[in-house]
């Protein structure tokens, strides 16, 4: 069991998300009718975005390349990979001619390597 | 291992706790004895059993060995219980003549370990024989709570008789947890109640039950939270209990 220096057993995390979870509620209901809105429709885009979000392991170049673009075109660069995404989808590209064998890999058969 | 469920302080979902942990344990493989100390009989109820004086006739009528123990089937697999109910009453006017009769549950107890994997006690509110010796024969102590003062001074109270008895006795009674019930995100007092438990008992609160409606619905069909349809806020709750006790053992 976690224990604090003194040796006693910690707070158990769940307690602890429950009671900021209230003061969170707390400090919402004390605030101006104004400032409720502004927090409630940050927590509403917030809550959209929920299952849009997604983590790769990218090359540096490439996600510094995806800022660029969506730096000169005035947008985002989630929306410059979506736009990237449905084209490689519509496109079906043919990916067997980037496949490498992997030799020791427990979990993987291929990586996939870009050729210019 | 021995655990007892107690609050000096009454209605704070002891009961309730103690039969939903045990029925938790035993579905989770542990073979379980429930053993009801309350003249009121409560685990019977709850479990949908018939009332019975199995406690009185274990350590009064029949002799204290194990093997003799008048556990009773819940239909349940993996769980045993050693019913309550009026005769308590008369079993502690018959313990007061015995000598060393903070003892009796942990002689009765010897050797349950052949059998059993978990011992759970329900205590009755208040203080009497039968809580000193379940706090004697017991390995842990767990105090149900409910979220308000009455019961908050409740918990330091058992926690006070826990330190007399293991100065005063052998007991190797170990505080476990405090299980927060009746938890209502909606009141203040809730909030309060539960931040003072906090600062005082840090790691020692476990996670809150909280108030659900299924708990009176599973109490008046006779079945375990675990048998109830769909998920019940104060099961969820029980779970993480559960889970928490398991990692602490």
């Amino acid at each position: 069991m976690a224990t604090n220096e003194n040796g006693t057993p910690k707070a158990d995390p769940s307690v602890m998300a429950l009671l900021a979870k209230s003061k969170d509620r707390k400090a919402f209901q004390s605030l101006p009718t104004v400032e409720r809105a502004k927090v409630k429709k940050k927590r509403d885009r917030q809550t959209a975005r929920i299952g849009k979000r997604g983590a790769y392991d990218l090359e540096p170049e490439l996600i510094e390349a995806m800022k660029k673009i969506a730096e000169d075109e005035g947008t985002t660069a989630s929306q410059v990979v979506g736009i990237a995404l449905h084209m490689f989808l519509a496109k079906r590209v043919d990916l067997s001619i980037y496949k490498v064998k992997l030799e020791r890999n427990p979990r993987y058969e291929y990586e996939l390597v870009w050729k210019e | 291992m021995i655990i007892t469920f107690e609050n000096q302080k009454g209605g704070v979902a002891k009961s309730t706790s103690a039969v939903n942990m045990a029925h938790g344990l035993a579905l989770r493989g542990f073979n379980t004895l429930l053993i009801d100390l309350d003249g009121q009989g409560s685990i019977s109820n709850l479990l949908g059993l018939p009332a019975g004086d199995d406690l009185y006739r274990w350590l009064i009528v029949q002799p204290r060995q194990f093997d003799c123990v008048v556990q009773y089937a819940t239909g349940r697999p993996n769980l045993s219980v050693i019913r309550s109910h009026q005769m308590t009453g008369p079993l502690k006017v018959a313990l007061s003549g015995v000598d060393f009769r903070e003892q009796v549950l942990a002689k009765a107890l010897r050797g349950y370990e052949e059998i059993y994997d978990y011992v759970i006690f329900d205590c009755p509110p208040g203080v009497d024989i039968l809580h000193t010796a379940a706090l004697v024969a017991a390995d842990a102590l767990i105090i149900p709570t409910k979220l308000d003062q009455l019961s908050s001074i409740g918990v330091q109270e058992i926690m006070f008789s826990l330190a007399t008895i293991i100065e005063k006795t052998n007991s190797n009674c170990q505080m476990m947890g405090i299980i927060p019930t009746f938890y209502d995100e909606v009141t203040n007092e809730s909030q309060i109640q539960l931040e003072g438990l906090l600062n005082e008992y840090q790691g020692l609160v476990w996670p809150v039950i909280r108030v659900d409606t299924v708990c009176r619905e599973a109490s008046r069909l006779g079945k375990t939270l675990w048998e109830m349809p769909g998920q019940p806020k104060a099961r969820l709750g029980y779970a993480e209990c559960l889970a928490k006790m398991l990692r602490i053992d």
